[in-house]
């Protein structure tokens, strides 16, 4: 049986051993390969030493190679195919190395593995999972570095998730293992060095949910992926400061959760996304967007964004540091606003 | 073989004629001359196999045993439309039939096709996959990607590429390597070239591919050479000589696939002729019955916008 993620109100420390984020993604693969045949497993260096920083090491030695396979470097047919097979009736997860990737693939994905639902008049179904790990920093650069929330979450027909915790890791992963849509997981360097304690059964956690990491009532704090954690810091320094601020983790970009959004504003007048992506069409701009339709007579100030600049990621670790903002560039903002 | 190729030039020919009235509002690319290739492949699929074809799929769909009044209701962007009006001419599909979700992105439906067989072969089904294609859809990178890995996966599949000289307006001279489709290919997996406007040939040559896909996992390129009679799509700027000779559009038409077998069938027995004229007398029923199903059928509800 699959638990909701309310089930578990117990403390983290409650559900067992500490593990780390990616052998608790392989956990939550196993266990998933276990309870559905169709799922299937595919990417490029799936089966090597590295597997994926880890997420599928063992598998095919546990699954075979019919459902766990290394695949040649064709990212765009590939795209294809699991759509094909979704079709037939598999699920198949599409691992990329990093989301720079999927864009070699962006014609399977936005003209056919999201459109074929539509194209069928709904009679077609498209459960397919993509999955990439977002790089940052040592020298990643331009094309290797790149958070496309945003370019994803564009097209009808698809779903887009970034969880930032263990426990979300697994629990959405569940999720878009369960779902009828092509789902997007955009995981976080970063974040995949983190360890947690999980509930070992399987749980999932809604599309759409966000979640809100810490209370407050003067400042509303939305972010996604690593930017969460740039959040949090920057909640503690302004604590400090006698401002006290909600800190939701988005966890879903498409869709939103626009409720947890709205709650929190109509509370604290005030709003900052903080968004891993580049300023132009980010998904901050669509949840400010969002409020501003929906909520704009709670509004105390104007809202904020804190995310990349128009400019591509440099290799060079000073360059590096000057384009990547995070929980310094909150605070100042933060406190630039509550002064006015 | 007869029939199955009058179903599609009859159907064709209707829709043409139909056209002008601008009441069907989908582009519609004809298969007119073509249709000895959908024939003679369909014909050796059974319902459980699956073909995936493209802009020009009428044919395919009508050869592979789609629902005949539902594609008509399609042209006419109606509810009773094989999917339900949301995919007019270029997306055309037919599950019970084996049709899979035609695609317009000129080798979109390849990648797709080679999945299709993917599955069908970790499900352990006795089924094959047929992607169609065209000669300009060969010069996409995803035809490439998805053969070679058809080729090392062992999946079961025929890649039958209408190689009818043009991509639109533009010559195959202009666009290719070589002036056959499959030298691309040949390094890769098992290749045919072969007369597409002969539908024996097709027949006899993918009951082998077919078998050996299916029996083997040994997928296969077939060649078919052609030539679409009709114009690239129903459109005023169509109109044909401009882009390519009369003469040879009238060398072509000396090779009509359905003259050159109905030739064969009365040379055989000169007494045919009545029984052919009854199969063509049926097949325009079959026609008239379809767009009648289409002219019924409603269209759809505007709330089914948001339902899906
Ligand atoms: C990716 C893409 N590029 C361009 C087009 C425009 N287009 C529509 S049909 C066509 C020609 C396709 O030629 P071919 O594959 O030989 O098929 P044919 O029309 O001859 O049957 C083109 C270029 C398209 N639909 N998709
Ligand atoms: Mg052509």
């Amino acid at each position: 049986m699959i638990r909701e993620e309310a089930d578990f109100i117990l403390p983290e420390n409650a559900y067992g051993e500490e593990a780390a984020y990616t052998e608790i993604l392989n956990d939550t693969l196993c266990q998933m390969m276990d309870a559905d045949e169709s799922v299937i497993l595919f990417g490029e260096g799936i089966n090597d030493k590295v597997a994926l920083f880890g997420v599928t090491t063992g598998l095919a030695g546990k699954y075979g190679e019919e459902r766990v396979f290394d695949v040649p470097l064709s990212e765009s047919a590939l795209m294809g195919i699991a759509a094909g097979a979704a079709l037939e009736g598999l699920r198949p997860v599409f691992f990329h190395n990093r989301p720079d990737f999927i864009l070699l693939a962006m014609d399977q994905f936005a003209n056919h593995a999201t459109k074929y639902r539509y194209m069928s008049g709904g009679i077609h179904r498209v459960p397919m999972v993509i999955w990439a790990a977002i790089g940052k920093g040592w020298g990643a650069a331009a094309q290797h570095s790149q958070s496309l929330q945003s370019v994803f979450a564009h097209f009808p027909g698809c779903k887009v998730v970034m969880p930032t915790t263990p426990f979300d890791g697994k629990g959405l992963l569940v999720s878009a293992l369960m779902d009828e849509m092509p789902v997007v997981i955009l995981e976080h360097r970063e974040l995949l060095r983190k360890s947690g304690v999980v509930p070992k059964e399987l749980y999932r956690i809604g599309m759409g949910k966000g979640v809100l990491r810490r209370k407050g009532d003067d400042f509303t704090v939305v972010a996604d992926s690593v930017m969460v954690d740039e959040a949090m810091k920057a909640a503690g320094i302004l604590e400090d400061k006698g401002i006290s601020v909600d800190v939701i983790d988005i966890r879903s970009i498409k869709p939103w959760d626009k409720e947890i959004v709205l709650r929190s504003v109509k509370k604290t007048g005030r709003l900052l996304v903080a968004d891993t992506a580049w300023h132009m069409c980010n998904f901050g701009a669509e949840v400010i967007a969002t409020v501003y339709e929906e909520a704009f007579s709670h509004m105390r100030a104007p809202a904020i964004r804190v995310d990349y600049p128009d400019i591509a990621v440099p290799a060079g670790w000073t360059l590096e540091e000057e384009f990547y903002t995070g929980y310094g560039k909150i605070v100042e903002k933060i406190m630039e606003s509550v002064k006015i | 073989m007869y029939r199955e190729m009058m179903r599609i030039r009859i159907l064709e020919n209707r829709i043409s004629e139909e056209f002008v009235h601008q009441e069907m509002r989908t582009p519609l690319h004809s298969s007119v001359g073509q249709e000895a290739v959908a024939v003679g492949v369909c014909m050796n699929l059974n319902q459980d196999d699956v073909i995936y074809s493209n802009h020009r799929g009428h044919g395919h769909y009508i050869a592979k045993g789609g629902n005949m009044g539902r594609l008509v209701a399609e042209l006419y962007n109606k509810s009773g439309g094989c999917s339900r009006g949301w995919g007019g001419s270029m997306h055309i599909m037919d599950v019970g039939a084996g049709v899979g979700l035609t695609s317009s992105i000129v080798g979109g439906s390849v990648p797709i096709a080679t999945g299709c067989a993917m599955g069908l072969k970790i499900k352990k089904k006795p089924n094959v996959a047929v992607a169609f294609l065209g000669d300009g859809a060969s010069e996409e990178g995803n035809v490439y990607e998805s053969i070679c890995f058809a080729k090392v996966r062992k999946l079961p599949i025929v890649y039958v590429c209408e190689n009818n000289k043009y991509a639109m307006y533009t010559a195959m001279e202009k666009r290719e390597p070589s002036e056959h489709i499959a030298d691309k290919f040949r390094s890769i997996l098992h290749t045919e070239i072969i007369d597409g406007n002969d539908v024996e040939e097709v027949y006899t040559v993918m009951e082998k591919a077919v078998a050996k896909a299916r029996h083997d996992g040994e997928p296969s390129f077939v060649e078919c050479k052609t030539y679409r009679l009709s114009n690239h799509y129903e459109a005023s700027y169509s109109e044909d000589f401009w882009y390519r000779p009369k003469e040879e559009w009238e060398e072509w038409k000396k090779r009509c696939p359905i003259e050159q077998i109905k030739e064969k069938i009365l040379s055989e027995n000169a007494e045919n002729t009545e029984k052919l004229e009854e199969i063509e007398r049926l097949v325009r029923k079959e026609v008239a019955d379809a767009f009648s199903f289409a002219g019924n059928s409603p269209y759809p509800d505007r709330k089914e916008l948001y339902s899906i």
